[in-house]
């Protein structure tokens, strides 16, 4: 536990969101949490934005937070995360680029 | 700025991604590979009894007419499969048969309101005694493809005797037009009731040319609306319109419209493809309601994503339009669309989309397979 909060700590809570390694840490967090969603089946909720729910039960709150959830992480995955990627990768280039220009 | 410019990277690259080539969904011959998945599932679920009690029983918690025009939609993606491929005749008319004798037992056990919302039973039908347009039309047109496939003997009665019960009700409005629900009169109702009796006309030799034209007459001087020159969606049996025109109305009664008078079918497809039609960074997508007019959000509609005014609902519809129409662009940006969106899923070779539902997935593979029914009609001889 105190090893898994200590890492948490160096990946996440010690670095800066606004910074290379923060972009691409919550790259990688967005992705990790698509991918369990999906392992654990969840896509199949997604029909819950069609008003349906899935199997030939009624509609309920835990359906629509599942399919939510789901469709979250997804476009979080495939809009956000690459952005964050590029955005990461642009920035540390121009901070290389400048520290090599000063020296 | 990173963030900014990262985003003015990706974003325009992502429909790549999610771009399928247009063979794969849209072909003059032959049968596209995802038609044939669609069908695969559809299929299955007409023959696994459990599947289908879990499926219907799905649709109709929501909304009973799901459940009727879900048998709509693969009856008549079924008939055009089997003209695209002959070779699937064996396998899909008993499984339209099983629809079609499915649904004419439940409307007769049950009675046609069985597959109306509950509204449907709360207030009298204008024109007695009460039937709904929207259970006959769809019926008739589902009799009507079957026999373009191939003749079924018994099933020529049942369609002429519904054509005459259909037009007798809608000569009986100032519209050409007959209700759907109480006092409610639906332009997709009534354009696919038109091409269900141009198909019975093709098959039994009557001619009910004069009343296509009156209808189309009546509709272009009081079904119009006059800021975007679209087909309202509703309006009472005395042509007092209820709601403008709507995405998820508009797209198939064009297409219903191309075996009725092709030349207001492509005014029609024209005006739904500039006022609901548009493509985003390569995405393609349709709104409900025009910008000049928006409607009261429903179980049709859907919700609609802000300031967008994209719905689901009518960007399905809007495929039909595409396909019908063979606006390429902008059927293979709505297939984009589905690709990223509707959470495609892919089990023993039958595909579905999870973020649609039985009807949804129906309606799609309409959109893959239509052509060759209208072709037989319009050209005039058998296949």
């Amino acid at each position: 536990m105190t090893r898994t909060s200590s890492v948490w700590r160096r990946l996440v809570r010690d670095r800066p969101l606004f910074s290379p390694g923060g972009f691409l840490v919550r790259a990688v967090l967005i992705g990790t949490a698509f991918l369990a969603c999906h392992l654990l089946g969840l896509r199949e909720y997604t029909t819950v934005m069609s008003g349906s729910a899935p199997g030939g039960d009624r509609l309920h709150a835990v359906h629509t937070v599942l399919g939510t959830a789901y469709a979250l992480f997804y476009f979080g995955s495939t809009v956000a995360a690459p952005v964050l990627v590029i955005a990461a990768g642009l920035w540390w280039a121009a901070g290389w680029a400048s520290r090599r220009a000063v020296r | 700025m990173a963030l900014a410019v990262g985003a003015a990277v990706w974003l325009p690259l992502l429909h790549l991604f999610f771009t399928l080539d247009l063979p794969e969904f849209h072909r003059a011959h032959g049968l596209p590979p995802r038609a044939r998945q669609l069908a695969a599932r559809h299929i299955r679920l007409w023959t696994d009894e459990a599947l289908r009690a879990e499926e219907t029983a799905r649709m109709r918690l929501r909304n009973a007419e799901w459940d009727f025009m879900g048998r709509s939609f693969l009856v008549w993606s079924l008939a055009n499969m089997a003209l695209r491929d002959p070779d699937l005749r064996p396998q899909v008319l008993p499984v339209m048969d099983r629809v079609i004798e499915e649904t004419l037992r439940v409307e007769q056990e049950s009675g046609f309101q069985h597959f109306l919302m509950p509204y449907g039973r709360v207030a009298p039908f204008v024109v007695a005694p009460a039937r709904s347009l929207f259970v006959d039309g769809e019926i008739a047109l589902m009799l009507g493809m079957r026999r373009i496939v191939q003749e079924k003997p018994e099933y020529a009665p049942l369609l002429a005797a519904r054509v005459d019960l259909m037009v007798e009700r809608m000569k009986r409005s100032p519209v050409l037009s007959a209700e759907s629900y109480p006092d409610e009169c639906w332009t997709f109702c009534n354009t696919v009731a038109l091409a269900a009796i141009r198909i019975a006309d093709f098959l039994d030799g009557t001619d009910h040319s004069d009343f296509l034209a009156a209808w189309v007459s009546a509709a272009r001087e009081q079904l119009v609306d006059p800021t975007t020159g679209l087909l309202v969606a509703t309006y009472t049996p005395g042509g007092h319109r209820l709601e403008g025109p709507e995405g998820t109305s508009i797209w198939m009664a064009a297409h219903c419209l191309q075996l009725v008078d092709q030349e207001f079918a492509e005014d029609q497809y024209r005006r739904a493809r500039r006022e609901l039609g548009r493509i985003a960074l390569g995405f393609g997508y349709a709104r409900e309601w025009p910008r000049s007019w928006v409607g009261p959000m429903d179980v049709d509609s859907g919700p609609a994503v802000p300031l967008l005014g994209l719905s689901a609902a009518a960007s399905s519809m809007a495929l039909i339009g595409a396909g019908a129409f063979g606006d390429t662009d902008y059927l293979s940006a709505l297939h984009a669309s589905l690709q990223f969106a509707a959470f495609p899923s892919t089990e023993d070779g039958a595909l579905k989309y999870c973020a649609s539902n039985q009807v949804g997935d129906a309606a799609l593979l309409y959109s893959t397979v239509l052509g060759p029914v209208w072709d037989v009609v319009r050209g005039g001889g058998r296949p």
